[in-house]
């Protein structure tokens, strides 16, 4: 479980600048900050209306960010933490088959 | 590949059009009809009655007789039953089919000079119950939703008398998302594929019957020098039993959620998918077998008709097992639910899922179309 932000636009955000609304979710577990700014959570009971006039009812999450780059950061991301780990290991003396 | 020539119903139907399979034409003529397709398009029938398949299949042949409780049956060659005698000692019964009777509609004709309580009875002998007892002139429809095992029977009541009576029974079979519709209309026309191979046309989709199976293949039809698509497709992912395979490859129902779930119930009926789950740490899903290209779209639509307690309209990654996939919207009642997708460029399962897992309660969840705007 984690708690994120969200804004007046429903966008996420992993700090409060004051005037968000604090929501604990599991949805972004495991999930760089990168990945989760890119999203909008919509929470049960509200709506979002998209600038065509579409209007979404929560729980809704979904990118507002073009989903490739989020993808892309969260890869790195996880890359970056594995190597971290490995690195870790290695001064416990631990070594990995692979 | 063999081609057919399809004309119109005489003067009132100029249609005049060609359908082809492959290679597609080069050089094709105004309303010549390409069918995707390898498989050879051999046989069509394009005629004044109104399209369907014949579901009767008289296990008698030509001019064999069934003498029962003073009743002779005689087959002819045309199909129709000459009836004679007196039912003495209990009813007489000639069975013009029995077996599967597949989801769709049906009309029940034949009776042109039988009258009173005789008639041609369709039954299910899965649950004992009568779909139809047509004792009248004239036609008798009605709907399967569920496939049943059955029979058609043309049933001559105790005391009954008849001297050369002729019954001409038919049952004629549309299926799901099909009409009954008259030739002559370009857009609907469909005509009766009891042939191998035949091509059956109509708004939807395309469909070849091959193996005893209706199987979607695309179509164009060339129209002012240029192949058109035959028929629109509006986004639909799945409507009212259509599965819209050449876009989604088709639905699968698979257990939704993630590794530690057990499966939950899932069928597909008629006109809907049903989900349900009733054990707790169950989950069950529909989702596209393939991906689906949502680059062009901004909104995933699913219109829910029952529904208890919790369901998701959902964008993943992968077929099932994945959490909470790319995108999601929470389903929380009948009527349509939105997703927005309209930064998810390339192409994705889609999935429409419920689970019960602990501090929750069972579920179900009932949907008849899913689609893309």
């Amino acid at each position: 479980m984690k708690t994120i932000y969200i804004d007046s636009d429903f966008k996420c955000h992993v700090t409060d600048d004051g005037t968000m609304k604090a929501v604990e979710t599991e949805v972004f577990d495991g999930k760089c900050a990168t990945f989760i700014e890119g999203y909008r959570f919509v929470p049960s009971g509200e709506t979002w209306t998209r600038s065509d006039g579409v209007v979404f009812r929560g729980e809704m999450v979904a990118p507002w960010q073009d989903y490739g780059k989020l993808d892309a950061a969260q890869r790195q991301y996880e890359q970056e933490q594995l190597a971290d780990m490995k690195n870790a290991l290695a001064k416990l003396g631990v070594t990995l088959d692979e | 590949m063999a081609q057919c020539f399809l004309h119109g119903n005489g003067g009132a139907n100029p249609l005049n059009f060609k359908v082809v399979g492959n290679p597609q034409p080069t050089n094709p003529k105004e309303n010549t009809i390409w069918v995707n397709t390898d498989t050879p398009i051999t046989g069509w029938h394009l005629g004044a009655e109104e399209p369907g398949i014949d579901y009767l299949t008289f296990p008698y042949s030509s001019g064999e007789h069934l003498f029962t409780n003073g009743i002779t049956f005689t087959a002819n060659a045309d199909k129709s039953i000459t009836v004679n005698g007196i039912a003495q000692g209990g009813r007489a019964d000639y069975v013009c089919y029995i077996g599967t009777f597949k989801p769709g509609k049906y009309k029940l004709s034949g009776l042109t000079e039988i009258n009173g309580a005789d008639g041609i009875s369709v039954w299910n002998n899965d649950d004992s119950t009568s779909l139809a007892y047509l004792t009248t002139y004239g036609t008798y429809e009605f709907e399967v939703t569920t496939e049943f095992y059955g029979n058609v029977t043309l049933l001559i009541q105790e005391g009954s008398s008849h001297s050369n009576t002729i019954v001409r029974p038919k049952l004629l079979y549309c299926s799901v998302g099909m009409a009954w519709i008259t030739t002559g209309t370009l857009s609907t026309v469909a005509f009766n594929a009891l042939k191998k191979n035949g091509i059956q046309v109509y708004p939807i989709s395309a469909k070849q019957y091959i193996n005893n199976a209706w199987v979607d293949k695309e179509a164009k039809i060339y129209q002012n020098g240029a192949w058109v698509n035959l028929y629109e497709w509006n986004g639909q992912l799945y409507e009212l039993g259509e599965e819209f395979i050449s876009k989604t490859g088709g639905w699968d129902i698979v257990n939704g959620r993630n590794s530690s779930y057990d499966a939950g119930q899932g069928t597909k009926e008629a006109t809907e998918i049903h989900l349900a789950c009733g054990t707790v740490g169950t989950a069950i899903a529909a989702v596209t077998v393939n991906k689906v290209d949502l680059s062009k779209y901004t909104t995933l639509k699913c219109n829910v008709t029952n529904y208890k307690r919790f369901g998701r309209i959902q964008v993943a990654s992968s077929q099932a097992t994945d959490g909470d996939g790319v995108a999601f919207a929470d389903i929380t009642g009948e009527g349509t639910y939105s997703l927005n997708i309209a930064n998810l460029t390339g192409s994705y399962y889609i999935l429409i899922c419920t689970w019960y897992s602990n501090n929750s309660s069972p579920t179900s969840l009932h949907f008849d179309k899913v689609w893309l705007e």
